[in-house]
């Protein structure tokens, strides 16, 4: 855009953002909310140019160029944070890309999706230190557009996540859904923003406006016509530039010259909206003629975008010096933007009005549309070919200076991230032509998106989303089932679970879909943490499946539902489903599957005591993967054996299997598996005493292992300390498991490691920091309520009872107690952990107090847990032990 | 021939008033009486209306219907208003037919440049001619060049300068500077003269390799002598003090090509004639003893010869008072060999106009009335088109020449000048009128096709052009009008209700009819008695309507409703 544009308008809204550039150094945002037209990039434009001036003078303020979000590639967000790095220095951002290069090698190796995930977390948040290093002297101001062409509900979440923890910077964030953007803010992630709701130009604005464009275009316009043009573009100025613009090209506007001014400003609300709306197409209609090459690109445009010459050749069938020219003769037009990389894009109100008005007149039949996405879909192929070639070109260059590597890695990303950029662009025009291939197409786009490319998948998935409606009962399903992968695959269990259950809810569904659907539904409902609910829906699942000969599903969800009976302690329906998944295998002759299922069994059988079974199973699962020739099953089950072993306390026998694992996973490069089996290699060597050597694992899978796993390998290092009776460093690695999950937002080490925190206050003698510990549990740990989560939070009242009675409060040792006693007679079921245990622990800990208070303590629990049936029924041992308590028995 | 929007009108009738209404209209307004007593109870307004709208078009009485209209309904009356068609598209309009509102309103209208643009033989120049003789009578200063062959621009600039009396001393290799100095001394030494009203250049384009000229004057000379001038005060305010108004062959298509174009030319393309322009012209240019069914006969001939090619029907003009003003069908007749040379003449000098990378497109797809990307992509297979293969780029390519424009329905380009243009070459070669009526009828015959009565009628207007060609005297012609109604119609008519819900068809193939004078002027033209008049249409109209009729007897008596 040119910069001597008028301006006019805005003060109050430039006011404003100057306010919040001058407040040094909090982060604001600001958010521009406004209807298509009506000047966001205008003045987005206006704020870069002002403090780009004003930062040649002075040194501490930055500004970065506007980030358009009509430019797909900025939906991936790697690709916002390495434009953020690009405008404020790479150099800056070294860490950051330093580290994205080794997560590039670790993808490498084979780490799973969530540990994948989880680092990548940790990448972001290096990228707000890196930011947050240069914001330390320096005031940074960011300006993002378009915000409408993320796809809700996701757009807050998505720019949040970008740029929700930068410090002393303004982020001014400008969309049609502005109001939307800063709810989200607000209500999400608690920061307050300011909500700017862009007006239309006032009448005097727009005045001034229109005598400028006149003057600019050399036009002078009769009075009736400028108001006619006023009171019609209703302060927009896009309408007013187009009009003029128009206007000066001698277009015909007969229908505004033969329009009565007098009737126009006497015409209620609803009538003039309808005058506007047919303003607006006349101001596009000559488009139909399609008399020049302007009218050809306007309506190219429109569809296929952003465009370069290549394109533009290609779409309009000139020779590519003609396309040059054409793109470059364009710019100056007022409804014409170009993106960073110089390709050119339509205003999108312009292309709003072009696709309104003109393409219904154009093209009845859509036919022209599917023309120019063919013609689109074979230029991006042979631009794909292209770029897959540079790839690979890039890829093979072995020898690379370590000096070189992180620019060879960046240039290779940027290479790849262009080629799914091509590949979606691609996709969404041939579903337009033929939908069939288009479905095609996409099945195997999303499948070759792998793990380091799942962004994309988001991507291909909005671009099949707006046919799902047009796909066959079949095809839409490989869609929705994909979508649920995608939702799993990063971690969005809450959206994949709505979704799972509104397919599976839908009507005339087949059962075999239903199934499916409902086994997705159990698997979100237990990453949730709803065990219950889990179990139910798989219940529903296996009964479709068992009623319909569904093998293949019932398999999967007999699997998955004893992995819930397992984790519930309910061993032996997780036996029963196994048994019978393992049955059905053997009928499929499904080999894998039968060696899986052999593993599950083993160790639900170590669970149950059932020691010779547990090691048969894991030996014939051993077997199996031997034959199979699968290393990864091969090591999972020396892994199986390793934990069955360790569990019968054959410490020596667990290590040998562990090492065999080990092996395995090594040659394999299997950086995940080999680090959680060290961790358990530690875990087990700790039990013979060899601290020093479970020490040396440990370290190697902190210094090796994926960031992810750092608070597991954190919270076995602490348990090693403690056991070694060093306290203070198993406190102090307690608080690094906390910290390190935090960050990688492992909820669940973290409040293992607070659990255990508390325990240590015990050893530590500090009884009297309960009410500190307490208040910090309520505010960071009550908000989740899955089955995992509560068995801990029992285990914390526990020991917050067991300190503040040493502490002396007896009514709230006693309050804790009926809170968390209960908690872990319903949902522990780990020998060490269960109630019984647990109250051992007790016992031993209040055993020195005065006798009348452990009396009371047991008779008042003892009440307690005879007025709870269900606690009763379920653990009459721990009344007995109350009454003892009671009754000073235990002695 | 009524120049009432007969479309406009019976949408009005439709829309606005009661079947009551109606009725008391034919009983109460006198020489209505006939419709009145015509009407009977469950008689369809729709068919009630046409018979009004025929009435009054076959008795000249839509200003007594129009103004009942007003009186009654006075709001809808004028919100639907004008009723008129003129004979003129807007920004298209006739040279030879001038109508000061047109020129007022169109040319004089407050935009400074513009660009007439049309095929030799349209009368540009004429044109040209006249707007200067207005516009210095309004008291502009204005100045006239007409470009012959290879005339620089150096040598154009220069003859501005000698026309005013200003001499230019400096560098004449700077043509913008020249334009600059141009300005400059016409303020100083003709200050006068220019700001009586204004400064207007004519600049006719005679010849056809004059592009890079136009694309000079435009982009080296013209702006800057604005620029120079509008420094004045007199042309600071008033857009139109300092008016271009140019003429030339196909320059539409060129100027259009430029993506920012240096100065904003309003283009303003002229048609060919209608019979109601011929009729007026033959009436005008001949003695006024000639009786109306003379004139009638005589512009009917001049229309299907030239095709409404304004040159060509001068020179038959011309030639038709040179003999002396015999009866119409003996003058084409004796004189066919002097009426051919006159068309090969201009044919040729036609055909040698069109640009060379149009020449092939125009020759090829000047034979339809109308195109659709379907049509087209059928002929670029069937390799009748060559140098395309893309209909949508095709199409693209028409538009562009303003020779072709997109219909209301944004499926059927509108080829309106060159086919009546070419109409008399066509006739020389029957089998490219053939291959046309084949394939409008493969169109309609589809059940999937748009618009089929489109095609419908384009089938129909093929045929009788097929069959005029063999037609050598009343006799044959009454046979071809027999065979026609009574055999090619009702059949077409059956393929296009094939499948089709015939009612809406009825409607469709009515409101085309209504539109298509050049249709109604060939069946007039090809199935005429004798005498040139509107018989053989309203023949045309009864056969349909008979069809649709028995049609639905046929289907209700079948059971098949």
């Amino acid at each position: 855009m040119t910069d001597d544009r008028i301006f006019v308008g805005r003060d109050t809204e430039l006011t404003q953002i100057e306010n919040a550039v001058s407040d040094w150094p909090t982060q604001q945002a600001i958010f521009i909310n406004a209807a298509g037209g009506l000047g966001k990039t205008r003045l987005l434009q206006e704020i870069y140019q002002h403090y780009h001036n004003y930062q040649s003078q002075q040194k501490h303020l930055l500004v970065g160029n506007i980030i358009d979000f009509d430019d797909q590639a900025y939906h991936i967000a790697r690709n916002v944070r390495y434009r953020i790095a690009q405008i404020l220095g790479e150099q800056a951002f070294e860490p950051y890309l330093q580290k994205l290069l080794q997560l590039h090698h670790l993808r490498a190796k084979g780490i799973s999706q969530r540990h994948l995930q989880q680092e990548i977390e940790l990448i972001n948040q290096n990228f707000v230190t890196c930011f947050n290093q240069i914001t330390k002297y320096n005031r940074v101001v960011l300006l993002f557009d378009t915000t409408e062409a993320l796809i809700e509900p996701h757009d807050g979440a998505y720019l949040s996540k970008i740029v929700g923890g930068l410090n002393n910077c303004v982020l001014i964030i400008a969309g049609r859904n502005g109001e939307h953007i800063a709810e989200f803010w607000q209500s999400q992630i608690g920061k307050s923003g300011q909500l700017i709701n862009l007006s239309p130009l006032s009448t005097l604005a727009s005045e001034i406006y229109l005598q400028y464009k006149q003057a600019q275009h050399h036009l002078t316009l009769e009075t009736d016509l400028t108001t006619k043009i006023l009171l019609l573009s209703q302060g927009r100025p896009i309408l007013i530039d187009l009009t003029v613009e128009w206007l000066t090209r001698s277009m015909s506007m007969s229908w505004l010259a033969e329009l009565e001014l007098e009737q126009l400003q006497s015409l209620p609300p609803e009538a003039m909206k309808v005058k506007q709306d047919i303003f607006e197409a006349q101001l596009v209609s000559h488009i139909v003629n399609i008399r020049t090459p302007l009218d050809r690109l306007i309506l190219a445009m429109s569809r296929v975008y952003p465009l370069d010459p290549g394109l533009t050749q290609a779409l309009l069938m000139v020779s590519y010096e003609t396309a040059v020219q054409l793109l470059e003769q364009v710019l100056g037009y007022v409804f014409i933007k170009q993106l960073p990389d110089q390709r050119i894009s339509l205003h999108d109100e312009m292309r709003r009005m072009v696709s309104q008005y003109v393409w219904p007149k154009v093209d009845p039949d859509q036919q022209r549309q599917r023309r120019d996405s063919r013609l689109a879909a074979t230029y991006l192929s042979q631009q794909i070919e292209e770029t897959t070639e540079k790839l690979i070109q890039a890829e093979n260059l072995t020898i690379i200076a370590p000096t070189e590597q992180l620019t060879h890695f960046l240039q290779k990303d940027a290479l790849e991230g262009r080629l799914w950029h091509l590949k979606g662009q691609q996709l969404s025009h041939v579903l337009v032509v033929a939908l069939n291939n288009g479905f095609k197409l996409f099945i195997d786009l999303f499948d070759q998106a792998l793990t380091h490319q799942l962004p994309f998948r988001d991507i291909l998935l909005t671009a099949i989303r707006p046919y799902l409606d047009q796909l066959t009962v079949d095809q839409a399903y490989q869609v929705n089932i994909r979508q649920l992968w995608y939702l799993a695959d990063r971690g969005q269990y809450g959206p994949m679970n709505q979704l799972a259950s509104h397919l599976a809810s839908q009507a005339n569904l087949s059962l075999s879909h239903q199934a499916e659907f409902l086994i997705q539904r159990a698997k979100a409902e237990i990453r949730l943490g709803h065990l219950l609910v889990g179990i139910a829906t798989y219940n529903e699942a296996v009964s479709i499946c068992h009623q319909h000969g569904l093998v293949d599903k019932l398999l999967r969800a007999l699997t998955g539902r004893g992995w819930v009976y397992e984790n519930r302690g309910n061993y032996d329906a997780a036996l029963e489903d196994y048994l019978t998944a393992f049955t059905l295998s053997v009928e499929q002759n499904n080999r894998p599957q039968v060696a899986w299922t052999l593993n599950n069994l083993a160790y639900v059988n170590a669970m149950k005591g059932n020691q010779e079974t547990a090691f048969q199973n894991s030996r014939e699962a051993l077997e199996l993967w031997k034959k199979l020739e699968f290393p990864k099953g091969l090591g999972m089950a020396y892994k199986t054996l390793g934990e069955i072993s360790w569990r019968f306390n054959q410490p020596k026998h667990a290590i040998g299997y562990y090492d065999q694992a080990l092996d395995i996973f090594t040659q394999t490069d299997n950086i995940e598996l080999m680090s959680t089996v060290r961790c358990q290699m530690a875990n087990t060597l700790m039990m013979l005493g060899q601290l020093d050597e479970a020490d040396k694992h440990l370290k190697w899978a902190l210094e090796n292992g994926p960031v992810s796993l750092k608070p597991e390998v954190f919270f076995w290092q602490a348990q090693a300390y403690w056991k070694q009776g060093n306290l203070v460093a198993a406190r102090d690695w307690f608080q690094k498991c906390r910290q390190i999950s935090q960050q990688v937002g492992e909820l669940f080490n973290d409040y293992k490691s607070f659990v255990d925190l508390t325990a240590l206050m015990w050893e530590f003698k500090n009884c009297h920091q309960w009410q500190d510990l307490y208040e910090a549990h309520e505010k960071q740990y009550t908000n989740t309520n899955n089955e995992f989560f509560l068995r801990l939070r029992g285990s914390f009242y526990r020991h917050i009872g067991d300190l503040a009675i040493r502490d002396g409060n007896y009514e709230a040792a006693l309050k804790f107690y009926k809170l968390g006693l209960p908690l872990i007679a319903t949902y522990e079921y780990y020998q060490p952990y269960i109630v019984e245990t647990q109250l051992n622990q007790t016992y031993e800990r209040i055993i020195c107090l005065d006798k009348p208070i452990v009396a009371k303590l047991g008779q008042d629990l003892a009440l307690f847990w005879k007025n709870r049936q269900d606690l009763l029924a379920k653990s009459p041992n721990v009344l007995a032990k109350f009454v003892d308590w009671q009754y000073h028995r235990e002695d | 021939m009524s120049n009432y929007d007969q479309s406009k009108i019976s949408f009005l009738l439709t829309q606005v008033f009661t079947r009551e209404e109606l009725v008391f209209f034919c009983y109460d307004t006198p020489n209505w009486q006939i419709i009145y007593d015509s009407l009977t109870p469950h008689l369809e307004q729709a068919i009630m209306i046409e018979r009004i709208i025929d009435h009054a078009a076959q008795t000249h009485q839509f200003p007594i219907l129009l103004a009942w209209a007003e009186k009654y309904h006075q709001t809808e009356y004028h919100q639907h208003a004008p009723y008129t068609h003129h004979e003129f598209q807007p920004d298209k309009y006739n040279s030879l037919y001038i109508d000061q509102s047109h020129i007022k309103q169109k040319i004089l209208e407050p935009h400074p440049y513009h660009l007439i643009d049309a095929p030799a033989g349209y009368g540009k120049t004429h044109l040209l001619i006249e707007l200067e003789s207005r516009l210095l009578n309004q008291g502009y200063y204005g100045l006239f060049i007409t470009l012959t062959p290879n005339l620089t621009l150096l040598e154009v600039v220069q003859w501005f300068f000698r026309e005013c009396g200003l001499i230019y001393e400096g560098d004449a290799t700077n043509i913008k500077l020249m334009g600059l100095k141009l300005g400059t001394l016409l303020r100083q030494y003709r200050r006068p003269s220019i700001t009586q009203r204004g400064l207007v250049f004519f600049i006719d384009f005679a010849e056809l390799n004059q592009l890079h000229l136009f694309d000079e004057l435009l982009t080296e000379f013209i702006p800057f002598v604005e620029k120079s001038l509008r420094v004045d005060s007199f042309f600071q305010g008033n857009p139109v003090s300092f008016r271009v108004i140019c003429a030339g062959r196909y320059l539409a298509s060129h100027y259009n090509s430029f993506i920012r174009p240096p100065i904003q030319l309003k283009v303003i393309s002229l048609v060919p004639f209608s019979y109601q322009t011929i009729f007026q012209l033959v009436t005008k240019h001949l003695p006024s003893m000639l009786t109306d069914d003379t004139i009638s006969q005589l512009a009917a001939h001049l229309l299907f010869i030239s095709g409404g090619h304004p040159g060509t029907v001068s020179k038959l003009l011309a030639l038709y008072q040179e003999m002396g003003g015999l009866p119409p069908d003996e003058f084409i007749a004796f004189f066919e060999a002097e009426i051919k040379a006159i068309l090969t003449t201009i044919f040729s000098d036609f055909q040698q106009s069109i640009p060379h990378d149009l020449q092939t497109v125009v020759m090829q797809l000047g034979i339809f009335r109308y195109l659709s990307y379907n049509l087209l992509s059928q002929l670029i297979e069937a390799d009748h088109i060559w140098g395309y293969d893309d209909s949508y780029h095709l199409a693209d390519s028409l538009t562009l020449t303003h020779l072709f424009d997109w219909d209301e329905s944004g499926r059927l380009l509108h080829n309106k000048i060159l086919h009546s243009v070419l109409l008399p070459r066509w006739q020389q070669h029957p089998n490219n009128i053939e291959l046309a009526q084949q394939i409008c009828a493969a169109k309609f015959k589809n059940s999937t096709t748009h618009l089929p009565e489109m095609w419908l009628i384009e089938y129909l207007y093929y045929t009788l052009l097929c069959n005029m060609l063999s037609i050598t005297d009343t006799a044959s012609r009454q046979k071809l009008r027999d065979h026609f109604l009574g055999y090619i119609l009702p059949e077409a008519l059956q393929h296009l209700i094939n499948q089709r819900n015939r009612h809406e068809e009825k409607n469709a193939l009515r409101q085309a009819l209504k539109r298509d004078n050049q249709f109604r002027f060939m069946v007039n033209y090809c199935l005429r008695d004798m005498q040139y008049n509107n018989e053989p249409y309203t023949m045309l109209i009864q056969q349909i309507d008979k069809f649709f009729r028995l049609d639905r007897s046929f289907i209700r008596k079948n059971h098949l409703d």
